[in-house]
């Protein structure tokens, strides 16, 4: 259904759209390779007058950014490790499995998305000092696994899974847990690669949990740490950017590396359980 | 009861991990809130006052006016980002596979921005000085310049205009993930009746996404009823007398700056039932008998 | 006003900001005896005490200021007091760490022997008993700003040290005076009509075609509404008076401003960060900042003081000369252990006292600890050493105007006063109309902060 020439419009409408949306990214690399002095500019420059890795330079020698990586990759990827076994469990028993106190459940946790952190903040900060986790990682991830936009992301997926596969894997005798590990697992890779995508980004980029509740600058994530480069009376913007920008790289490593599981069209009857 | 659990306890057992662990930092933490929302709590505690908090935000021109703003911007920003998502990722399915992965990262690349950097450029497009990109767009053919974010007439508009003018990348990478996991069959008997690539779209990819689309209509909405720090930016703060103030940067400057977290609270009930309501209502209008 | 330096700090990578914590003071050369015999300069006392200061903004490691300052400020501590172990723990100036504070100190009634705070956090520590009151004598008490340690005034004690005052006063661009041909205040002295003679003839086309405004500040404070001797309470801070006739026609003035064109377009969103960037890209003539931007022009090499930029005092109308004014301050947290609390107050009279200042300036390479002037007049000196611009903004203690603290002021003002002013500043409300009708919510916040 795609020939050349319906196809054409399309690629030239898609690629501007995306040009526009990755301006902000653009921006954010040729500021963190510009020279200091043009980095605070109003309006802000879009050519580059000279490019120079000084930034970066400085970012590595001066403070603990490799440190503050290494954690958020330990935070956000322990996170996403659980949230993709945890949720799609969950998803699998909303989404296909009929079980009393159901609906009452997965409606407590619709409707708690709706909360924002800066409510949960002071109360989880209680329960973490009851449980000894202030200022510990365990601390930073607990309450990272009691997010529930993935149970909700992948009930909605395994819904539009079909059934057959299922009935079929229990008619060959197949337990529970094989019909969710054999089954469910592999049919959801794709939302299984969003939400890794998702989590890891959600996580990467979080602040204000891990902020208030680590002490030791040892253990900051990466925009804890970055934060700290803004001062009261000055701010080193180039270091702030170009801080930014190495923020990002693993984002992207972590989107490639999952969107191939994304797939083309399953076929009913074409897997057996 | 046991007969129950022997019934149903593989269910559980699939749940008990994510519920344990949010009733615990999730759902404890809200109840408190909702325990905090009845008291005029401030940092170092409060005593129970009923419903006053309540009253006074009722009375409170400056939560009415974050709650419009909010309705408003969510009720726009969704129904775009929404469908932008959809058209896109139904125009990015049958190009080719390498196309389809060009196009995913092209459109998710932008997320890995910060909101706040992304919050900065846009307020640099839309800023009423002529190297505003906007007001400099719309010179070429003649309009403007407008004044966007320095006015309090025109500065909700463009925090809008930043929302739906931007590709939702989120949405579309996981509206292809979807699209890739429909069954073929469907597509070949419609084939086989001669359907066209518009009506296979209309009659089976759409009708198929629609727990994705609920997914994403749930997800977008209360995302954008948490709207804040794009405003906040763009706007410095709630904009030019309070034009783009949002109930969550109310519930933020209550909480942190102004330490009434029973106030700041009560605002979180009152986005938590608005919220509740919608998903509701988008639980029912999108309800999904689809059987294969 | 401090709350809106968190404002621009936010709004630049915002959701970035943080905390750092380090155990300070690498290891310091042979103790030199305190020499000078001055009131804070504490007596060396034999036993190791050991003490944790909370200095918001302090990132180990950085180069900023108020790291290199606090780093320099321990180790000058050290030298006087080596039995002494301060360890730092730093935060960003914003609203984050405002509340990681809180937690500390009012919930968890721990945390620092000592700390930086501002505004009306001091009053809301108070008000829960978690500050131990400075044990100042007559003189010391003498030597403080008076309005300074008013603002640190609960319930009629002093509960902090006043560490300085940072004023609001006006940055010009001598350059774009000259090609305007507008002759700057002589002796930084102006009334508001010449004053705003200069910023309408300077809203300029310039020569390299880019539009240049006469006058922008960044909406973080409400100098022009003192300009006629309008303040925001009475005397006793019991009555909110910023609705006054002096107010309105302070307000006026402001408006007459807008009405003039000569601020730019965005000024109603014009935030510190962006003001400061138009002014060092040469597009605003005069600039109202506080005293920090001195720095931020010393360090850009394309400024100079004295040949293109100068400072100026904030204009004069009906009132006597005036200036906006914030406050910084170091509280020492109460507690048991009386030998901690001791010592804390013996760093925190260091800290907001005379001394640190010529001992961080003997330090290799010498140190700036003084970021805005003291809140002593004994420690006031050294800031005007460090700079030309620095020493006129010394001056400028003597008639800054500093808010008394109250602990409702963040909420009148971002709630109330700000949407007033916007309002008054688009022309949709006349100065009264839009003063007189937030004085009732004002007047209620301030009975509020009364109880």
């Amino acid at each position: 259904m795609s020939s050349t020439r319906t196809a054409r419009p399309i690629h030239v409408l898609l690629i501007a759209a995306g040009v526009l949306s990755l301006f902000p990214l653009y921006w954010l690399f040729l500021t963190s390779l510009s020279p200091t002095q043009y980095v605070v500019r109003v309006p802000p420059e879009v050519v580059p007058r000279e490019l120079t890795v000084g930034n970066y330079q400085r970012l590595f020698e001066t403070t603990p950014m490799v440190r503050w990586l290494g954690n958020t990759i330990v935070i956000a990827g322990v996170i996403t490790l659980f949230h993709l076994l945890f949720d799609s469990m969950a998803g699998y028993a909303f989404a296909k499995r009929r079980f009393p106190g159901k609906d009452v459940m997965f409606w407590l946790v619709v409707s708690t998305l709706t909360v924002p952190a800066q409510v949960t903040l002071i109360p989880v900060f209680f329960i973490l000092r009851t449980l000894g986790l202030l200022d510990t990682y365990p601390g930073v991830i607990l309450p990272g696994l009691a997010d529930v936009f993935g149970v909700f992301l992948m009930k909605q997926f395994i819904q539009t899974l079909p059934t057959e596969y299922e009935h079929a894997a229990r008619v060959d005798g197949a337990s529970e847990w094989q019909v969710y590990r054999h089954i469910i697992v592999p049919l959801s890779r794709p939302a299984l690669a969003v939400l890794a995508i998702f989590t890891f980004q959600r996580y990467w980029n979080a602040f204000i949990f891990p902020l208030v509740i680590l002490r030791d600058p040892a253990k900051y994530p990466v925009q804890v740490g970055l934060a700290t480069l803004q001062g009261e009376f000055n701010t080193d913007y180039g270091m702030l950017m170009t801080g930014a920008a190495v923020a990002a790289l693993p984002l992207i490593a972590v989107f490639f590396a999952f969107q191939r599981y994304f797939i083309e069209g399953i076929r009913i009857g074409g897997v057996k359980g | 009861m046991s007969a129950a659990l022997r019934r149903h306890g593989w269910s559980y057992l699939f749940v008990l991990p994510t519920f344990s662990l949010f009733v615990v930092f999730t759902l404890l933490p809200v109840a408190q809130g909702l325990v905090l929302s009845l008291q005029d709590a401030r940092v170092t505690g409060g005593s129970f006052i009923g419903l006053a908090n309540f009253a006074t935000l009722a009375d409170d021109p400056v939560f009415r006016q974050a709650l419009g703003n909010t309705v408003l911007y969510a009720t726009v920003v969704v129904a775009a980002q929404v469908t932008l998502a959809l058209v896109v990722a139904s125009l990015i399915q049958p190009l080719g596979a390498k196309s389809r992965v060009f196009y995913r990262a092209l459109f998710y690349l932008p997320l890995v921005n910060s909101a706040i950097l992304v919050a900065i450029v846009w307020r640099w497009i839309f800023n009423p000085n002529p190297f505003g990109l906007a007001n400099a767009t719309l010179g070429v053919v003649g309009l403007g310049p407008f004044l966007w974010i320095g006015s309090s007439d025109q500065a909700l508009l463009a925090v809008i205009l930043s929302a739906v003018l931007t590709i939702p990348g989120g949405g579309v990478v996981l509206y292809s993930a979807a699209m890739g996991s429909l069954p073929r069959e469907l597509y070949e008997a419609a084939d086989l009746e001669g359907a066209g690539p518009f009506a296979k779209w209309r009659h089976i990819t759409v009708p198929l996404l629609r727990p994705t689309t609920l997914y994403l209509v749930v997800v977008y909405t209360i995302l954008a009823f948490q709207i804040f720090e794009r405003v906040y930016i763009m706007t410095n703060g709630g904009g030019p007398n309070n034009a783009t103030i949002t109930i969550v940067q109310l519930i933020y400057s209550t909480a942190f700056q102004f330490g009434r977290y029973g106030l700041a609270s009560a605002m979180a009930v009152v986005l938590f039932v608005m919220a509740m309501v919608v998903a509701i209502a988008q639980f029912r209008s999108l309800r999904t008998d689809v059987e294969y | 006003m401090e709350r809106d330096v968190i404002i621009s700090r936010r709004r630049f990578l915002g959701s970035l900001a943080a905390v750092g914590v380090v155990v300070a003071c690498g290891q310091t050369a042979a103790p030199s005896p305190s020499a000078s015999g001055s009131a804070s300069a504490a007596p060396a006392t034999a036993k190791p005490v050991s003490i944790e200061w909370w200095r918001r903004n302090y990132t180990p490691g950085s180069q900023n200021a108020e790291t290199v300052a606090s780093d320099a400020a321990v180790k000058g501590w050290k030298e006087r007091n080596p039995n002494f172990t301060i360890t730092i723990q730093g935060g960003p100036f914003g609203p984050e760490t405002d509340q990681k504070f809180d937690i500390a100190i009012l919930q968890q009634k721990a945390g620092p022997d000592v700390f930086h705070t501002t505004g009306g956090d001091v009053l809301k520590y108070a008000a829960a008993g978690q500050l131990s009151e400075p044990p100042l004598t007559d003189a010391e008490r003498r030597d403080f700003n008076p309005s300074a340690l008013q603002a640190t005034t609960y319930k009629g004690k002093v509960v902090a040290y006043p560490l300085w005052i940072v004023p609001w006063f006006e940055y010009i661009n001598l350059d774009l005076f000259k090609e305007a041909g507008v002759t700057p205040p002589k002796d930084g002295n102006w009334t508001y009509d010449e004053f705003f003679a200069a910023a309408k003839k300077l809203t300029i086309k310039r020569s390299n075609g880019k539009q240049a405004y006469g006058f922008a500040h960044a909406n973080d404070e409400f100098a022009f509404m003192l300009i006629d001797g309008g303040r925001p309470y009475d005397k006793d801070v019991k009555t909110w008076t910023f609705n006054s006739a002096d107010a309105v026609s302070g307000l006026e003035k402001w408006v007459a401003l807008a009405q003039a064109k000569v601020m730019p377009p965005d000024f109603l969103t014009l935030n510190p960060n962006d003001a400061q960037a138009r002014f060092l890209s040469g597009d605003i003539a005069i600039l109202q900042r506080p005293s920090a931007m001195i720095n931020v022009l010393n360090a850009d090499k394309n400024w100079e003081f004295g040949k293109n930029w100068d400072i100026a005092n904030f204009p004069r109308a009906k009132g006597d000369q005036t200036a906006w004014g914030g406050v910084g301050f170091i509280a020492v947290r109460e507690q048991q252990d009386a030998d901690k609390k001791a010592a804390a107050h013996q760093f925190a009279k260091y800290l907001t006292g005379p001394d640190i200042g010529p001992d961080l300036k003997k330090q290799t390479p010498p140190v700036e600890y003084w970021l805005a002037p003291a809140g002593r007049t004994s420690a006031a000196g050294i800031y005007g050493d460090y700079h030309p611009a620095k020493a006129k903004v010394a001056k400028m203690g003597a008639f800054t105007y500093v808010l008394p603290n109250v602990s409702t002021w963040s909420e009148i003002d971002q709630k109330y006063m700000r949407p007033a002013r916007d309002a008054a500043l688009e022309g949709k409300k006349t100065p009264k109309q839009a003063l007189d009708e937030v004085t009732p919510a004002a007047q209620r916040l301030l009975d509020e902060a009364n109880k």
